[in-house]
C-alpha cells in the first residue's frame, strides 16, 4: 500500500495538468452538492420558523381537567429534558351574537407560543378589561385606542391592551382576551406543549402519553412543525410501503407522497441526484486522465503489478485529490450559497403551510401573506449534505476505481503501450464508392469509435439543457397552478374579500351593498357570490369511491368532524339500501366569475346564457389525495336532484336535512360541465376545502329563480392598480359596517409578492441549471480535448495527405455540430420522458391544477442553440492546437 | 526532364545557443522517373530533407522546386493543395487511418479535392497490382506489416503524384516483404514515370536504386553511384 501511495503521489505531482483537472472537477462538483444541500436545509429551517409563526411554537395540545393539568405540570418539572414549555389557554365563553366572539384567557407562555405578544398596553388584570388583536379591532370597527370603551354582548369593557395579530389558521375567529378571574363556563383548559426540539419528538410524545395515561386521540398535533421535527422512523417507513403496496391503484403515488411528507424525499432526492452527477463528472475526468497515461500502466504491468495494486494506486490518487478538494468544494459551495441565500432567501421557503390536525387549512393567499411578512432565518450549513455527499462519493468513487482498475487489467500490455483501447466490430462497407466526401465518413467514424466517451459527452451536453427545460416546464406549470389556486382560494385572486362570517343562511350581503361596493373609487371589479346549502341523493352505483368521506370510511383513526355531524348530520350518508345523500355547497356566480371558472373545467362546456336558459349547473366533483377525479359516476348531460331548505330563514335543525319534507324543496338540474375547484368558497357551514366537498355552481340569477336567494354570501373585490390599498380597505369597512356578521379580509400585495417569489424562484433554478451546464461544460471540454488530441496521429496523416486547414476545421466543425444535434436529440428525448414523469408528479403527488403549460419553442430552440455552440466550441478549441502543431510530430505520435 | 531541384537548403531548429543546424546548404536535383536512395546515419538529416521536399516542413533558407514551383515560397493552403496533387508519401510506420478499410484509405487523398471524382478503376488497378484487391474491405489492424505498407504505397499512388517520398518504407518489414515492396515501388515508378526519393538505412536496397545520395551531418556528402 505504501508503494501504491508513493506511486500515486508521483503521478499526481508529475501530471500536474491532469491533477488540476480532476481537482477542479471535484471542487466544482462538491461545491454544487454541498451548496445546494445547505440552501435546501436553510430553506427548511426557514420554513419551520415560518410555520412556527403561522401555527404557533407548540407541538401538541390537549384539553385537560385541572387534575390532569397538574399532572402535566409535574411531568414538565420532572422531565425538564422532554417537556420544555407549557402554555395554558382557557376559553371563558363563546358568544354567537351579534358576532362570533371567543372570550379567552391565555397565560404568558400561551401568548408567546401563539405569537400574540402584547404590542401596546398590557394584558387584562380585572374582569372589566379586555385586550384585542388588530383583526378583531378592525372588524369591530374600533379606533384602537387604549382606554377605549368596548361594548361586547351588551357589556362595556375597557380596552387595556392590543395584541399582535395572530397568523392563525382559524383567522376568521374574533378573540377577546380577558383576565384570569373572568367568569367562565367551565370549559376544560387547553394545554399547549413544547418538547425538546434537539431530539426527535415522536419518542418524547410517546413517553408523555404513556406516563400520563392519556389517549393519543386527545392529543392534537401541530403537524407543520411535528412533520419536520418528529423524525420518521423505520416502523413508519415500512408502514408506508405496506400501505402503499396494498392499495389497488396509485401505489407509487401514495408511497412518494408519504415519503415526501415524512422523510423529506424531495430534499433527499435532490441531494442524491446531485451526488450522482458529481460522481459522473469526477469519474469522467479521472477516467480520461487515466486513459491519457494508460501506457504508464502498461509499463507497470510489464513490471508485474497486480490488479489490486492498480486499484490501490488509482484510489490513492483519486482520494488524495478528493481529500484536498472536498473541504475546498464545501467552502466554495457554502460561501456561494450563503451569498445566494441572502439574495434569494424566500425561494427555498415552502409556500404551502400544510393543514392543521384540527382540519382548518390556511389557503394559499394566507400562506403568501405570511411569506410576504416573514423574515427568513439565517443561513445554515447542512452537515447532512456534507456527510451524505462524502459517504456517497467515497462509496461510488471506490467503485469507480475498481471499475477502471478492472478495465486496465483486462487490456493487454501491448494494447496499453500502443494506447489501443478500443476493439469493436467493423462495417465492411466501402464508403468512397458512394460518397466523394470521406471526411464526413471519418467524422462519424471518429465519433463512434469510442462509444463510451461519445455517450458520456452526449449525456453531459444534454444534461444541462434537459435540467433547464425541466425547470422551465415545472416553473410554467407552477405559475399556472399558483394563479389558479389563488383564484379558487379567493375568487379571481382578489385583493379584498367581504364575507358573511356566519353559519346562518339568512345572513346575506344585500344586492344594493354589492352594487355600491362596485362603485367605490379605486375598485376595479367586484364579483358577488351567492350561497345555499343542499343535499344530493345519489344511487349506490354512482358513488365509485365508497370510502371517500370519513362518514363512509368506517376507520377508527379517521372520524367525521363532530361539529359537522352535529349541525349538518355529516357530509355523506349511506342509507340501508346502499344509496347516498351528499351535502353540497351551492354557489351562484356572475358572468365574470363563470368565465374564470373555465380554467378548472374537467368535462363538458357551458356559458352563462345556456346555464340560465337550460337551468343547468356545473358540478364541482371530488378529488382524491393523488389528483384523480373519478369518484362519482356523473357526467355532463346527467341529471341531479337537489334538496334544499324551503327558505334561508329556517331553524338550524333543518340544515341536518332530517326534518319533514315540508321544510324542503327539490329541484332537478342537468349537469352542463364538471370542474375541479370552486371559487369564492364558503367555510362557514359544512366547509369547503376546494377538493373533497361536492359543489353545484350556477348563475346568480338561477339562485334567485330556483331558491329565492337575492343577497350574497361573499364578494371578491379587485382594486385598481394605482388605488391606495389603505383607502379602499377603509371605504369597504365603512360600507359593510352595518351589515350583520359581515367581515373584511385584506390581501393587498399578496399576489404581487407571490409573482415576485415565483420569478425569483425561476431565476434561481435557471441559475442552478446554468451552473450544472458550466460544470458539464468543464467535463465536455476536458473530454473533447482528450478525444481530439488522442487522434493527433490520424489528423497528422490527414494533413500530410493534403487536407487543408480550412478543410480540417470544416471536418471538425461538422463533428461539433453533429455532437450538438445528437445531444439535442437526446436532450429532447430525455426531456419528453422527464416531462411525463414530472406531469405525473405534479398531478398526483403535488396535485397541481391544470398543468397544461409547456415550454415555449423559443426556449427549446435557444437551448438547442447553446448545445450546438458548446459542442462546436469544445471541438474547435483543441483543433486549433492540432493545426498549430507540426505534421511530422503528429504523425509520429 | 528535371522534376525536382533543391537549392542551398538549410534547416535550423531552435534559436540562439540551442539552435541545431539539421541541414546545411543542400543542393541536388532529380529527373522524372528517377529512383533515388537517400542514405546516411541516424540524425544525418535524411528525414528532415524528405519532409522539406514534401512540404511537411519549411526550410530556414534555400529553395525547393518541384515542377518549377518553389515549394518553400507557397502559402500554407497552396502548399497543402500542391502537396496532395504532386507528392505521395510512404512512411515507415505506414500511417494508415485505423478507422477506414483498405479501399477507403487509398481513396482518401483523392476525396480532399472538392469536385474531383474518385477514379475507381485506377484504384482497383493499383490494388490488384499490389495484391490487395481481395483485402480491400479489411482494416489496417487486420493486415500484416507488409500488407499495410503496400496499402500505404497504393494510397501514395492514388493521386498520381509526380514525386513519391518514402521514409524508410521497409524499416519495419522482413527481408522477403522488403524485396516485394521494393519491387512494387520500382514497378510503380516505371509505370507512372514517377520520381521516387527513398530514405533507407539498408545499403543493399540503396544500391538497387538509380542513384544514391549520401548524407552526413546535414550535408550531402556525395553520390555513391547509380545503376542505370
Amino acid at each position: 500500500m505504501k508503494a501504491a501511495v508513493k506511486l500515486a503521489f508521483q503521478n499526481v505531482t508529475y501530471y500536474k495538468k491532469q491533477t488540476f483537472a480532476i481537482f477542479l472537477g471535484i471542487v466544482l462538483s462538491i461545491a454544487l452538492l454541498t451548496g445546494i444541500g445547505s440552501l435546501v436545509y436553510s430553506g427548511e429551517r426557514s420554513s419551520l420558523e415560518k410555520d412556527r409563526q403561522v401555527y404557533g411554537d407548540w407541538h401538541y395540545y390537549l384539553y385537560a381537567s385541572d387534575e390532569q393539568g397538574k399532572m402535566i405540570r409535574e411531568y414538565g418539572e420532572d422531565r425538564e429534558g422532554d417537556l420544555q414549555e407549557i402554555g395554558v389557554m382557557e376559553k371563558k365563553s363563546v358568544e354567537e351574537e351579534p358576532y362570533k366572539l371567543t372570550f379567552l384567557y391565555g397565560d404568558t407562555q400561551y401568548l408567546a407560543m401563539l405569537g400574540q405578544e402584547i404590542e401596546e398596553g398590557r394584558y387584562p388584570k380585572s374582569r372589566e378589561e379586555v385586550a384585542l388583536d388588530t383583526y378583531t379591532i378592525t372588524n369591530l370597527g374600533l379606533d384602537a385606542e387604549l382606554g377605549e370603551a368596548v361594548e361586547l354582548n351588551g357589556k362595556v369593557y375597557t380596552l387595556c391592551g392590543i395584541l399582535k395579530n395572530q397568523w392563525s389558521a382559524d383567522v376568521g375567529e374574533m378573540r377577546v382576551f380577558v383576565s384570569k378571574n373572568f367568569p367562565g363556563e367551565g370549559i376544560p383548559k387547553c394545554y399547549y406543549l413544547k418538547f425538546d426540539e434537539e431530539r426527535k419528538l415522536y419518542p418524547q410524545a410517546d413517553r408523555f402519553i404513556k406516563e400520563l395515561h392519556i389517549s393519543a386521540e386527545h392529543m392534537r398535533t401541530n403537524s407543520a412543525l411535528v412533520e419536520y421535527l418528529g423524525g420518521g422512523n423505520m416502523q413508519l417507513f415500512f408502514s408506508i410501503l405496506k400501505t402503499g403496496f396494498s392499495l389497488p391503484e396509485g401505489r407509487l403515488t401514495y408511497i412518494l407522497a408519504s415519503m415526501k411528507e415524512n422523510f423529506h424525499l424531495q430534499e433527499k432526492g435532490i441531494l442524491l441526484g446531485l451526488g450522482l452527477f458529481c460522481v459522473f463528472i469526477i469519474y469522467s475526468v479521472f477516467h480520461i486522465s487515466v486513459l491519457k497515461r494508460i501506457s504508464q500502466y502498461g509499463i507497470l504491468q510489464t513490471l508485474g503489478i497486480s490488479q489490486s495494486q492498480i486499484f490501490q494506486v488509482l484510489s490513492a490518487e483519486l482520494f488524495g485529490i478528493l481529500i484536498l478538494g472536498y473541504p475546498l468544494g464545501c467552502l466554495l459551495g457554502n460561501s456561494t450559497a450563503k451569498v445566494l441565500y441572502s439574495k434569494f432567501d424566500k425561494v427555498f421557503v415552502r409556500e404551502d403551510t400544510g393543514t392543521m390536525q384540527n382540519g382548518v387549512h390556511v389557503g394559499n393567499t394566507e400562506a403568501f401573506k405570511v411569506n410576504a411578512s416573514f423574515e427568513s432565518g439565517d443561513f445554515y450549513v447542512s452537515r447532512y449534505a456534507i456527510c451524505f455527499g462524502g459517504v456517497l462519493l467515497v462509496i461510488l468513487l471506490l467503485a469507480v476505481c475498481l471499475k477502471i482498475a478492472g478495465r486496465i487489467y483486462r487490456l493487454t500490455v501491448m494494447q496499453m503501450l500502443k494506447k489501443e483501447i478500443k476493439n469493436r466490430g467493423r462495417s465492411r462497407k466501402i464508403h468512397s464508392i458512394h460518397s466523394s466526401r470521406l471526411t464526413g465518413v471519418l467524422t462519424r467514424k471518429f465519433m463512434l469509435f469510442g462509444r463510451g466517451t461519445f455517450i458520456s459527452i452526449l449525456c453531459s451536453l444534454a444534461l444541462g439543457g434537459c435540467i433547464f427545460l425541466c425547470c422551465s416546464y415545472v416553473t410554467v406549470n407552477t405559475q399556472i397552478h399558483n394563479e389558479l389556486s389563488f383564484k379558487t382560494d379567493d375568487g379571481l385572486g382578489s385583493e379584498y374579500q367581504v364575507f358573511e362570517e356566519s353559519d346562518n343562511l339568512a345572513y346575506m350581503i344585500p344586492k344594493k351593498t354589492a352594487e355600491e361596493i362596485a362603485m367605490i373609487p379605486g375598485i376595479a371589479a367586484a364579483y358577488p357570490v351567492s350561497y345555499y346549502l343542499g343535499e344530493i341523493p345519489l344511487e349506490k352505483n354512482q358513488v365509485l369511491w365508497d370510502k371517500y368521506c370519513a362518514e363512509l370510511a368506517d376507520d377508527p383513526g379517521w372520524k367525521p368532524d363532530p361539529m359537522v355531524m352535529e349541525k349538518y348530520n355529516g357530509r355523506c350518508l349511506r342509507d340501508e339500501s346502499g344509496n347516498y345523500r351528499m351535502k353540497c355547497n351551492i354557489y351562484g356566480y356572475d358572468d365574470g366569475m363563470l368565465e374564470e371558472l373555465k380554467d378548472y373545467l374537467l368535462e363538458g362546456h357551458y356559458d352563462p346564457k345556456s346555464l340560465l336558459e337550460d337551468n343547468a349547473v356545473i358540478l364541482k366533483t371530488w378529488m382524491d389525495g393523488q389528483g384523480n377525479y373519478g369518484g362519482l359516476d356523473l357526467k355532463p348531460g346527467d341529471t341531479l336532484t337537489v334538496k334544499v331548505p324551503e327558505s334561508p330563514d329556517v331553524p338550524d335543525t333543518v340544515l341536518r336535512f332530517l326534518e319533514e319534507d315540508s321544510w324542503y324543496e327539490k329541484k332537478e338540474f342537468t349537469i352542463a360541465a364538471i370542474v375541479s375547484r370552486p371559487m369564492g368558497k364558503n367555510d362557514q357551514l359544512i366547509g369547503d376545502d376546494g377538493t373533497s366537498d361536492l359543489g353545484l355552481i350556477m348563475t346568480n340569477a338561477q339562485m334567485e329563480e330556483n331558491f329565492g336567494i337575492v343577497g350574497y354570501n361573499r364578494i371578491c373585490i379587485q382594486k385598481e392598480k394605482q388605488a391606495s390599498g389603505e383607502d379602499v380597505g377603509r371605504a369597504l369597512a365603512q360600507k359593510i359596517k352595518d351589515i350583520p356578521k359581515c367581515m373584511l379580509q385584506d390581501y393587498t400585495g399578496a399576489i404581487e409578492t407571490q409573482n415576485a417569489y415565483l420569478q425569483q424562484k425561476m431565476y434561481f433554478f435557471y441559475g442552478i441549471s446554468l451552473l450544472i451546464l458550466v460544470i458539464s461544460m468543464f467535463h465536455i471540454m476536458n473530454s473533447m480535448q482528450y478525444l481530439v488530441l488522442s487522434r493527433r496521429h490520424e489528423f497528422g496523416i490527414l494533413r500530410a495527405m493534403g487536407i487543408t486547414d480550412s478543410g480540417f476545421y470544416k471536418m471538425m466543425l461538422r463533428e461539433g455540430i453533429l455532437y450538438g444535434i445528437f445531444a439535442s436529440l437526446l436532450m429532447l428525448a430525455v426531456y419528453l420522458t422527464a416531462k411525463q414523469v414530472l406531469l405525473y408528479l405534479m398531478v398526483h403527488v403535488y396535485r397541481y391544477l391544470q398543468p397544461t403549460g409547456s415550454v415555449s419553442p423559443g426556449i427549446i430552440a435557444g437551448v438547442i442553440g447553446v448545445n450546438l455552440l458548446v459542442s462546436t466550441a469544445a471541438v474547435i478549441l483543441p483543433s486549433r492546437e492540432i493545426v498549430k502543431g507540426n505534421i511530422i510530430q503528429e504523425i509520429n505520435e | 526532364m528535371k522534376i525536382l531541384e533543391v537549392k542551398n537548403v538549410e534547416k535550423i531548429y531552435g534559436t540562439g545557443e540551442t539552435a541545431v543546424k539539421a541541414l546545411r546548404r543542400v543542393n541536388f536535383s532529380a529527373k522524372q522517373g528517377e529512383f533515388i536512395a537517400l542514405v546516411g546515419q541516424s540524425g544525418s538529416g535524411k528525414s528532415t530533407l524528405l519532409n522539406l521536399i514534401g512540404g511537411l516542413d519549411i526550410p530556414s533558407k534555400g529553395e525547393i522546386y518541384i515542377r518549377d514551383h518553389n515549394v518553400a515560397a507557397l502559402k500554407k493552403k497552396e502548399l497543402t493543395i500542391f502537396r496532395r496533387r504532386n507528392i505521395g508519401f510512404v512512411f515507415q510506420n505506414y500511417s494508415l487511418m485505423p478507422v477506414m478499410n483498405v479501399y477507403d484509405n487509398v481513396a482518401l487523398p483523392v476525396t480532399f479535392d472538392r469536385g474531383r471524382r474518385v477514379d475507381h478503376q485506377y484504384i482497383e488497378d493499383i490494388l490488384k497490382e499490389l495484391g490487395l484487391w481481395k483485402k480491400r474491405t479489411k482494416y489496417p489492424a487486420e493486415l500484416s506489416g507488409g500488407e499495410q505498407q503496400r496499402v500505404a504505397i497504393a494510397r501514395a499512388l492514388a493521386n498520381k503524384p509526380a514525386i513519391l517520398l518514402a521514409d524508410e518504407p521497409t524499416g519495419n518489414l522482413d527481408s522477403v516483404t522488403t524485396q516485394d515492396v521494393m519491387g512494387l515501388l520500382k514497378a510503380s515508378g516505371e509505370k507512372y514515370h514517377q520520381t521516387i526519393l527513398m530514405v533507407t538505412h539498408n545499403e543493399a536496397l540503396a544500391q538497387s536504386c538509380d542513384r544514391v545520395l549520401c548524407m552526413k551531418d546535414g550535408q550531402l556528402s556525395g553520390e555513391e553511384g547509380t545503376l542505370s
